[in-house]
């Protein structure tokens, strides 16, 4: 089969500008939306402490990066692994744990 | 004497009355056929003959003596499609490679090379038309269920889903990801250009560079109106190449990039209010739809999906798209798909091809989203991480997975996945865009 090498290249090169044309035309927009969208929100920021979470019932970003971490760490196995061995020894008598001063006894 | 006489008596009164019968029923049954032209004379059975033909028009037989219309031998080739089925089965159940694609890919895969079970009847759809005059009486189910894949409806309905189920956020937050988007596109036409070189049509290397694109429902839909007859391959290759990310990718990365640029630390994002991200797929839609009309199916789609999610009023259509539609479209898509991979149109040299071209596509758009990112840092005050230009090539989130490991590998204290997820998403809409044009060039 004989190729059209021109055709072939045009779509190449006209495809490629389409992507990029169309994609930069929404970077721009996206731009001109964080500089509208920031400039509104700015004064309101200053106001609001900054431990405060941003809308109501939400948790700080501090907050999502630790339960984030906590549930990676969970999911990954990356605690320390525990021997599932009781260690709580026998004590000696003293009078807390003394069956003669416990709350009930019918002596 | 007498006794003969009596005995030759009783045989006529006996076969009277079942002469009569017959000639009764001879007259209904004439009548019937008069009727209704559907009825058959019956012909006495003989059971060595029946068994015969029992055992001739059998699966097994046609398997072990099937030939094609030219005589040639092609049994074997129904055998090598199970098996490959199957395999595909074992990756998906085993290795969960994209197990929610790849098995009901796998199982439309079997049932369309059953010999004889007539599940999916390729000439229905010859010469990229539906023939609809021969749908009833020849159809199966398969062929029903294709026309959701032929008339391109699976596709966008996925698309919504997968607009449900995405977060624009990180991209709304730096919307310079979308260039990294745009570039990952590079395998797309690298490999048009690579497969046109290889004597494909220029349909059918269009259909074949989108696999570059990595995204399943976008590769689908461009094939299914471009080349219908790879629909089999391609997708079987994109969904993948998409499942070996991981193994893909990686290599390709670490080549292009030094341990410095990997160690790079990017600023956290910052954060995106309701408005934004409701106007977003609203805004997009229709500048899309504007400039590039063949893009406006998948584009609208993906975008309808979004706003379901983010307007936050439609919370129970929302969760439709995303779990219940999504699911049942994901089956029906999977098994036709599948069993487009006949015999005949998988095994040849072109699925080969295609799978070659496939993997080339893939490491080219990694390639290309990874060497923008390092172009962007020449002018950039803010450097990017190179790392997070290899999710340009949708693939959404294993591809921001691969870049938040490679970049922890390089430096444990560096999160790049939320980075990672911008020119992910962008990927999407630059895919979708790409598979537009392709359409608007060749279509």
């Amino acid at each position: 089969m004989n190729v059209i090498w021109s055709n072939a290249l045009t779509v190449l090169g006209l495809g490629l500008f389409i992507v990029f044309v169309v994609l930069i035309l929404l970077v721009f927009l996206l731009n001109g939306f964080s500089w509208f969208f920031i400039k509104k929100e700015t004064p309101q920021l200053q106001t609001i402490p900054a431990t405060t979470p941003t809308t109501s019932g939400a948790i700080t970003p501090a907050e999502q990066a630790a339960v984030a971490m906590a549930l990676h760490l969970f999911y990954e196995d990356a605690h320390d692994e525990e021997s599932y061995v009781i260690t709580i020894q026998q004590e000696p008598y003293n009078p807390w744990n003394s069956k003669i001063y416990g709350l009930n006894n019918n002596m | 004497m007498k006794k003969y006489l009596f005995i030759l008596l009783m045989y006529v009164a006996a076969i009277m009355p079942a002469t009569a019968q017959n000639s009764t029923d001879s007259l209904i049954q004439a009548t019937v056929i008069e009727e209704t032209g559907i009825a058959k004379e019956e012909t006495p059975l003989k059971v060595g003959e029946s068994l015969l033909k029992f055992v001739k028009d059998t699966g097994l037989a046609q398997m072990i003596t099937g030939t094609d219309d030219e005589g040639n031998y092609i049994g074997y080739k129904f055998l090598i499609m199970l098996v490959i089925g199957c395999l595909l089965l074992y990756l998906a159940i085993v290795k969960k490679f994209e197990p929610l694609l790849l098995l009901p890919i796998a199982f439309g895969m079997l049932l369309t090379n059953l010999p004889l079970a007539g599940m999916y009847n390729a000439d229905l759809f010859a010469g990229g038309h539906v023939h609809w005059g021969e749908f009833v009486g020849t159809a199966g189910l398969l062929d029903y269920l294709y026309l959701g894949v032929k008339l391109g409806i699976y596709p966008c309905l996925i698309f919504v889903g997968v607009g449900a189920m995405t977060d624009f956020g990180p991209l709304l937050a730096n919307p310079k990801s979308l260039l990294l988007g745009a570039a990952a596109q590079l395998g797309i036409f690298a490999t048009y250009l690579g497969a046109t070189a290889l004597g494909f049509a220029p349909n059918e290397a269009a259909s074949i560079g989108i696999i570059g694109g990595a995204d399943g429902p976008t590769a689908i839909y461009l094939t299914s109106k471009l080349a219908p007859h790879l629909l089999g391959p391609i997708a079987v290759a994109a969904y993948s190449y998409m499942a070996l990310v991981p193994v893909i990718q990686p290599p390709i990365m670490r080549l292009l990039t030094s341990k410095k640029e990997r160690e790079i630390e990017m600023k956290q994002l910052r954060e995106v209010s309701r408005t934004e991200k409701i106007l977003f797929p609203i805004i997009v839609a229709i500048i899309v739809s504007l400039l590039l009309p063949s893009a406006a199916t998948l584009i609208s789609c993906l975008m309808l999906g979004n706003l379901m999610r983010e307007c936050g009023v439609v919370e129970r259509l929302s969760k439709t798209v995303q779990n219940e539609l999504m699911n049942i479209v994901t089956i029906f898509l999977g098994i036709t798909v599948g069993a487009t991979a006949t015999a005949a149109n998988f095994l040849n040299w072109t699925t080969l091809g295609i799978l070659f071209l496939g993997v080339t596509a893939f490491c080219l758009g990694t390639a290309g989203g990874v060497l923008l990112a390092k172009f962007m840092n020449l002018f950039s005050k803010e450097k990017i991480n190179p790392l997070i230009g290899s999710a340009g090539v949708s693939a959404v989130p294993m591809a921001a997975r691969v870049s938040q490991v490679e970049g922890q590998k390089a430096n444990p204290g560096n999160f790049l996945l939320m980075h990672a997820m911008g020119p992910n998403v962008a990927g999407v809409i630059g895919s979708a865009v790409a598979a537009g044009i392709l359409l608007s060039l060749l279509g």
